[in-house]
């Protein structure tokens, strides 16, 4: 027999607890205002690299993508943010009990918690897709280029940008099931993914070791956004990009199974 | 919501009774609570009463399977929580009064609503019952203690469950919120409801709960109606002639009476209000007053917890 509250109206009472605190607008804020930078700074990088050659500006496919995904890197760390808080908030603000009351067995809690989380992931997905396409507009247009948007190429790499902001909306939210804190996830994962994963990958590229290059989350984030460039940390020979989100989901899925399997199922 | 009919007839078959049994907590070689076994009726107001740190709320978590009891159980009516269809529909809780500080007092029964399955309407209503509804969309940082425990409140009663579990209620209340929920506690049981509230303040709850458990270092050291709650005889105030005053103390004295002496009354303890008039009689005073003095449950809770400190020294 089914014990428990249902997950459709667990999954609302976490798209409620969502609306009515300020994180939601906070961090989309956040996010439109950054990405919108970043994506503007990669879009005149284009320009002035291809200036400095001597040759006419966004011919190439891997031009156009430098802009569309240049909020990724920015925006994967808010989507992280996002994850953590999605849980984090229920340790700080020690509302967790509460929310086990509703759902005794636990582990509906958190698959409504990775529904909503997705929900959100995939919004600043979009988001992060639209304002990297509104940004290179002008800037396609002042060469006389052209955007692609006519390519199925075009719409998988930015669709696959979407891909990518939602994983790391759920790593985020793997992390924080993992620790009970709000702290420590987001020290961890930005910790891991902006300091410890370039001094490997440092390493790593110095070796050719291309295979644990391309096991890395940003490594991964890189291959599936098809970005190869070698300055970026970049394997020289990267995964086609549905195995790069499979080693990506991987990394969601390892820290949130084993906490939902043992940090989740501890007293409260 | 369920009409009141129903809910009678839930007693009469004897459903809803909340069953602790052997109820048992351990961490490491510390044991929080031991062996707890009781039974908390419907239409009663039960007291969970216990210094701080006596495992009351421990028990409480352990009830609602929050905490993994090292031994025991604990079943609502047929099943334990965790087996429960929609729990918080059936059981209401107050655990406390941790919210979301960013979160209006509104939106946070808005996401128990989602749960429970019930409307805004209802979270309307309740807001209401507990007269927070002027500041119902005010963030929940913004409130008192006292506002925040009528949330706490408000969200155990929003289902109108068959349960309701409230850990301290009454912590953060003025005498007047005190005052407040017992009307409202008073309410809930006369509609058949099963209540266990735990206090670790005695007058708090002197004059709200039916039965008491008394809880003191993790064991049950007594269960009873708070009417047989007796520790002795209640103490006898008594007030004399301010003239006759001297004698009467010289006279108690000799007959060996115990008394405390005030300066214009005196309390006499140990004695029936015959047994204390007979005492003043003999001492030939004239007498203006002579009244048992109200039981204080504080006094025989410390008694009892004396009695129970003792007995574990005895058996040491």
């Amino acid at each position: 027999m089914r014990t428990g509250s249902g997950l459709a109206s667990l999954f609302a009472a976490e798209r409620i607890k969502i609306s009515s605190t300020r994180l939601w607008w906070l961090l989309g804020l956040a996010l439109v205002v950054l990405v919108a930078a970043y994506s503007a700074l990669y879009a005149v990088l284009v320009i002035w690299q291809a200036s400095a050659a001597g040759i006419p500006a966004y011919r190439t496919f891997s031009e156009l993508a430098s802009v569309f995904h240049g909020g990724n890197s920015i925006a994967r760390v808010l989507a992280l943010v996002l994850g953590v808080t999605l849980m984090g908030d229920e340790y700080r603000h020690r509302t967790l009990a509460a929310s086990y009351l509703a759902a005794p067995t636990r582990t509906p809690l958190l698959l409504a918690k990775v529904a909503s989380a997705s929900m959100m992931g995939l919004a600043f997905g979009v988001v992060v897709q639209i304002i990297g396409v509104a940004v290179a507009v002008p800037f396609v247009r002042s060469v006389g280029a052209e955007l692609r948007l006519g390519e199925a190429a075009t719409w998988a790499s930015l669709g696959f940008g979407v891909l990518s902001i939602w994983l790391w909306t759920l790593l985020g939210l793997g992390l924080a099931f993992l620790m009970r804190s709000m702290a420590l996830p987001l020290l961890v994962g930005i910790g891991f993914a902006y300091v410890i994963e370039p001094v490997l990958s440092l390493a790593f590229l110095a070796q050719d070791w291309n295979l644990a290059l391309n096991l890395m989350p940003t490594g991964a984030t890189n291959a599936l956004l098809g970005i190869t460039n070698e300055a970026l940390l970049a394997s020289a020979n990267p995964f086609p990009a549905w195995l790069a989100a499979l080693v990506l989901a991987a990394w969601c899925l390892i820290p949130g199974v084993i906490g939902a399997a043992t940090t989740v199922r501890r007293d409260v | 919501m369920v009409e009141k009919g129903d809910e009678v007839s839930a007693n009469v078959t004897g459903e809803a009774i909340l069953r602790l049994s052997g109820l048992t907590k351990r961490y490491g070689e510390t044991t929080v609570v031991e062996d707890l076994s009781a039974e908390i009726r419907p239409g009663r107001i039960t007291g969970f009463l216990g210094p701080n740190g006596a495992g009351k709320t421990t028990t409480c978590k352990m009830l609602l399977g929050l905490l993994a009891p090292t031994s025991g159980t604990a079943y609502f009516g047929g099943q334990s929580y965790r087996e429960l269809v929609q729990p918080t529909r059936q059981v209401g809780v107050s655990l406390g009064t941790d919210f979301h500080p960013g979160r209006s007092g509104r939106d946070h029964l808005r996401v128990l609503a989602a749960t429970a399955g019930v409307g805004a309407d209802r979270v309307d209503e309740v807001l209401a019952q507990v007269e927070l509804s002027e500041a119902a969309r005010r963030r929940v940082g913004q409130y008192s203690m006292g506002m925040r425990q009528r949330l706490a409140l408000a969200g155990a009663l929003l289902a109108d469950p068959q349960y309701l579990i409230l850990d301290e209620p009454a912590n953060g209340l003025d005498p007047e919120g005190i005052r407040w929920l017992r009307g409202l506690l008073k309410g809930q049981a006369e509609r058949g409801k099963v209540v266990l509230m735990s206090s670790h303040l005695l007058g708090e709850v002197q004059h709200t709960v039916d039965d008491v458990l008394i809880i003191h270092r993790g064991k049950l050291i007594l269960e009873t109606p708070l009417s047989e709650l007796t520790v002795g005889d209640p103490p006898v105030r008594a007030r004399v002639h301010p003239s006759d005053l001297e004698q009467a103390l010289e006279s108690l004295t000799e007959q060996g009476v115990s008394f405390e002496a005030g300066s214009a009354a005196l309390r006499i303890n140990g004695m029936s209000l015959s047994e204390a008039g007979a005492a003043l009689f003999q001492a030939d005073v004239e007498i203006h007053e002579l009244t048992t003095e109200p039981m204080d449950l504080e006094r025989a809770f410390f008694e009892l917890l004396a009695e129970a400190d003792s007995d574990s020294q005895a058996r040491v």
